[in-house]
């Protein structure tokens, strides 16, 4: 039978209008050091399929290492994304928890089965994030994370070719 | 520089409001391939103290918990009293009510985040402690719950 087979939680996303003033706020909060607020890397080097299409979805990002968990928090910008699209149905918020499995197939197919269809794909050279649209079913979005990948055939094929 | 308002960033809990208990218990477990856990009741104000927006409230809730190798899944349904519970389950469904943090010193604790800016909007106590919904919200985009065992 099909499961998620880790009982991990390894992080607990929250999206956000203004990313330096919420990380701030939870530096302050827990005395934990300002994180490094990033770009999530470009699509040109990590392909995003937002609702099955490739997308050139950017957002901004940084986390706290709780100490049994990573908070994350994302801002998007304005391009289609599943993080976009989460701030414009619900507001700032939690935005997924994320949980490491080793069988990728049987984690998205018992999530859909009980209903959850697939929002985001993001594809690193060799692992996987996968935002699953279950808040209905389950109260909260799944981030579904994979690694021993091979995405290089994910890129957009380079149309300069060495002659 | 300041104190941190919380001392420690462990979050013990993700917990969500539900409109059945049960079915919310078995879906999680069914998720992850495991026991569905059993359903528990919250004592009645006599032993719960439960405290609403500053009022003392009979409000009650059935409750599971899934413990996970890292942190604990909590189920909370509502029942017909008004509370923070049934607030959230009438203005938002099923949904993720909060994060919890294990503090020492809950009226401390409580003040310190009043000082803050976060109201506290419901309290109580449970066998072996107390817990306590901040309204963190505006600054941290999700409801805090402070824990203190015993």
């Amino acid at each position: 039978m099909a499961v998620i087979d880790n009982t991990n939680i390894m992080q607990i996303a929250i999206i956000v209008r203004d990313i330096r003033k919420t990380a701030e706020n939870y530096a302050k909060a827990f005395g934990l050091p300002m994180p490094e607020i990033q770009d999530v890397p470009p699509v040109s080097e990590v392909p995003i399929f937002y609702r099955g299409e490739r997308t050139d979805s950017r957002a901004k990002i940084c986390c706290f290492n709780m100490g049994n968990i990573i908070l994350e928090l994302t801002e998007p910008d304005e391009t289609p994304s599943g993080w976009k699209e989460f701030l414009d149905e619900h507001g700032q918020g939690v935005h997924h928890i994320g949980i490491q499995v080793t069988d990728r197939d049987a984690a998205l197919e018992v999530l859909g089965t009980m209903g959850a269809g697939v929002n985001h794909v993001g594809y690193y050279p060799t692992g996987s994030y996968t935002f699953m649209d279950s808040m209905e079913q389950f109260g909260v979005n799944f981030n579904i994370k994979h690694g021993g990948e091979d995405n290089s055939d994910k890129l957009v094929a380079s149309e300069w070719r060495e002659g | 520089m300041r104190e941190p308002v919380l001392k420690t960033s462990k979050v013990l809990q993700i917990a969500f409001i539900v409109s059945d208990v049960q079915a919310a218990a078995e879906k999680y477990a069914r998720l992850f391939g495991i026991e569905t856990p059993r359903v528990s009741m919250s004592d009645g104000y006599e032993k719960a103290q439960t405290v609403f927006m500053g009022k003392p409230s009979p409000a009650r809730c059935k409750m599971a918990f899934i413990d996970l190798d890292n942190i604990q899944l909590e189920f909370i349904e509502p029942d017909e009293n008004d509370s923070d519970w049934k607030r959230s389950l009438e203005e938002k469904g099923d949904s993720l009510h909060h994060i919890a943090f294990e503090v020492k010193g809950m009226k401390k604790q409580i003040e310190s985040l009043e000082e803050d800016g976060a109201q506290c909007i419901q309290k109580g106590e449970y066998p072996g402690g107390r817990y306590a919904f901040m309204d963190t919200a505006d600054e941290y985009m999700v409801k805090f719950e402070l824990l203190e065992n015993d």
